[in-house]
């Protein structure tokens, strides 16, 4: 254990090492900032950074952003895909339509959504945008980008476990008395579950992606995209390191945090033929 | 009366290429309330099908299937099948596959892992309530599924090969725990095998069919007391009649 986590450190020892005399020789903290300039200002995920706030202000923005489009698409996506994989004529409605959008990048989306939504809130939507709350900073163009992000791998992959529901286990619950609504509970559920979770882990991490993407547009005031590109235009770089390193960190959380949710949930799988 | 009475049931199927298959042709049997009837026959001769028709996941294309006197249409609350393995819910204890079928019921939990702890103290698995189906050996997981089908009290059981994928001990065991579980539930059993020893071993009559078509090639009263005695002289001729008439049906020439 102990020699694996050594061997493991070996390659970031060495980026760090390269990225250090890269700095050294650059000599300039414009292109290429010091290890140790990066590192001071992650240490201080609290303090205001060119006026703007803190790490934790624009990371926390970031993660709410995802939290409530990527609900949404969960919302929307889970149940849907339950429908479709369960019924067949639904499919052949709904699947020429999906297989058209599917491959249209989410990043495509977001000058559209910017210039539909312009840079209306949840804040505005509710009436209530002259009282400073969070809601003042949850662009609905946003929303929808990672709404439209994570939409598809949970849908899909929903649909997935629904249809590779295996035949015998139908067939077995119906010869023990389940009628189609107790079949749909206590066999098609389950067995979709770690497709679903799957698709789960899949759409936030492209929910992810997408909301630093959305945060670097123009009409953007806040989140973890936008510190990123203010430093860069401040070319304030320790500042942009620092903040990619929180985007890698923050992205590993919420891989992690669903991971334990999902493991527990589909643990029978692993074992599984 | 569960009596099942099965009347020139024919069934075909059309395979990928389009190529029509009789699985089933005037296929009549009657199997009397709490007999034990043992289908033997070459790979391929219909077995399968002629127990999922009875178990009503299929329609037969002619003939009539009854269950006491009424006609199968589709699947019957007192009729329930035991496939040849794999078919435990992954995600369910043994406990919880055990009282699936009770839970379909409506049983209240209490009462229901009640019966299922009963069922499985019957089957030799106390002990392994809390445990899922992939910790459990193959031999276990096919005595779970036997306690699940027990479980729901059917009236007739359909076994499809249920033994079919174990050692010859694990299978020895089973068979005769399914004669002391069927002694006190007193269920009509349809056993579809393609070991002649367990047929005999198990069997009230058994029905021999051959293939292409599927039908009735020779039915065969066994009258031989239990326990049966596998190195019996009785036991043993009547192996060897059966598997005479099976290399019958195999050597005959295609038609």
């Amino acid at each position: 254990m102990k020699s694996k986590l050594a061997w493991g450190a070996v390659l970031p020892l060495l980026v760090l090492l390269f990225w250090e005399l890269s700095a050294v020789h650059a000599d300039n903290a414009a292109l290429v900032p010091r290890v140790g300039s990066v590192a001071a200002r992650l240490v201080h995920p609290t303090a205001d950074l060119m006026g703007t706030g803190s790490f934790l202000r624009h990371v926390a923005f970031s993660v709410v952003r995802v939290v409530i489009g990527f609900t949404l698409a969960t919302l929307l996506g889970v149940p849907l895909g339950l429908w479709v994989g369960r019924v067949e004529r639904i499919r052949h409605i709904v699947n020429p339509f999906v297989e058209m959008l599917r491959p249209l990048c989410p990043i495509a989306w977001i000058p559209f959504a910017m210039a539909v939504f312009k840079t209306t809130t949840v804040a505005d939507l509710f009436g209530f945008h002259y009282t400073a709350t969070i809601f003042g900073h949850l662009q609905l163009g946003m929303l929808f980008v990672i709404f439209y992000g994570g939409f598809f791998p949970v849908f899909l992959n929903t649909v997935h476990g629904v249809q590779s529901v295996k035949h015998i286990h139908i067939e077995q619950a119906l010869l023990l008395g389940a009628d189609r609504r107790k079949l749909f509970r206590n066999v098609i559920l389950p067995s979709a579950m770690p497709a679903v979770l799957t698709g789960l882990r899949v759409g936030l991490g492209i929910a992810w992606m997408v909301i630093i993407a959305a945060e670097m547009m123009p009409g953007s005031d806040a989140g973890i995209g936008y510190l990123i590109m203010y430093s860069y235009e401040l070319a304030e770089m320790d500042v942009l390191v620092a903040s990619m390193v929180w985007i890698g960190v923050v992205g590993m959380a919420l891989s992690a945090g669903l991971k334990v949710f999902s493991d527990r949930l589909s643990f029978w799988q692993a074992r599984e033929r | 009366m569960t009596r099942i009475e099965l009347n020139q049931v024919s069934r075909t199927y059309e395979n990928q290429r389009g190529e029509r298959i009789e699985a089933l042709r005037d296929v009549s049997l009657e199997i009397d309330d709490g007999e034990l009837v043992c289908l033997l026959g070459p790979t391929g001769c219909g077995k399968t099908t002629l127990l999922r028709l009875i178990a009503g996941l299929e329609s037969p294309d002619a003939g009539t299937i009854a269950i006491a006197n009424e006609q199968v249409t589709g699947i019957r609350s007192d009729v329930t099948l035991l496939f040849q393995q794999y078919s435990l819910f992954p995600w369910r204890t043994v406990l919880e596959n055990v009282a699936f079928g009770l839970e379909m019921k409506g049983m209240a939990r209490v009462d229901r892992e009640k019966a299922a702890r009963q069922v499985l103290a019957q089957v030799g698995l106390s002990g392994f309530e809390k445990t899922y189906p992939h910790e459990l050996s193959g031999g276990m997981q096919q005595r779970t599924a036997l306690a699940r089908a027990l479980a729901y009290q059917p009236r007739l059981l359909l076994m499809d090969e249920p033994f079919g994928a174990l050692d010859d001990r694990t299978r020895h065991r089973l068979q005769a725990e399914l004669l002391a579980l069927r002694q006190r539930s007193g269920q009509s059993i349809l056993f579809v095998t393609h070991a002649i020893d367990e047929a005999v071993f198990l069997a009230d009559r058994i029905v021999i069919l051959r293939d292409r078509p599927g039908a009735i090639e020779a039915v065969l009263t066994v009258e031989m007391p239990r326990p049966r005695d596998r190195q019996s002289a009785e036991f043993v001729a009547l192996h060897l009649k059966v598997r005479a008439i099976l290399e019958g049906i195999i050597e005959q020439p295609e038609i």
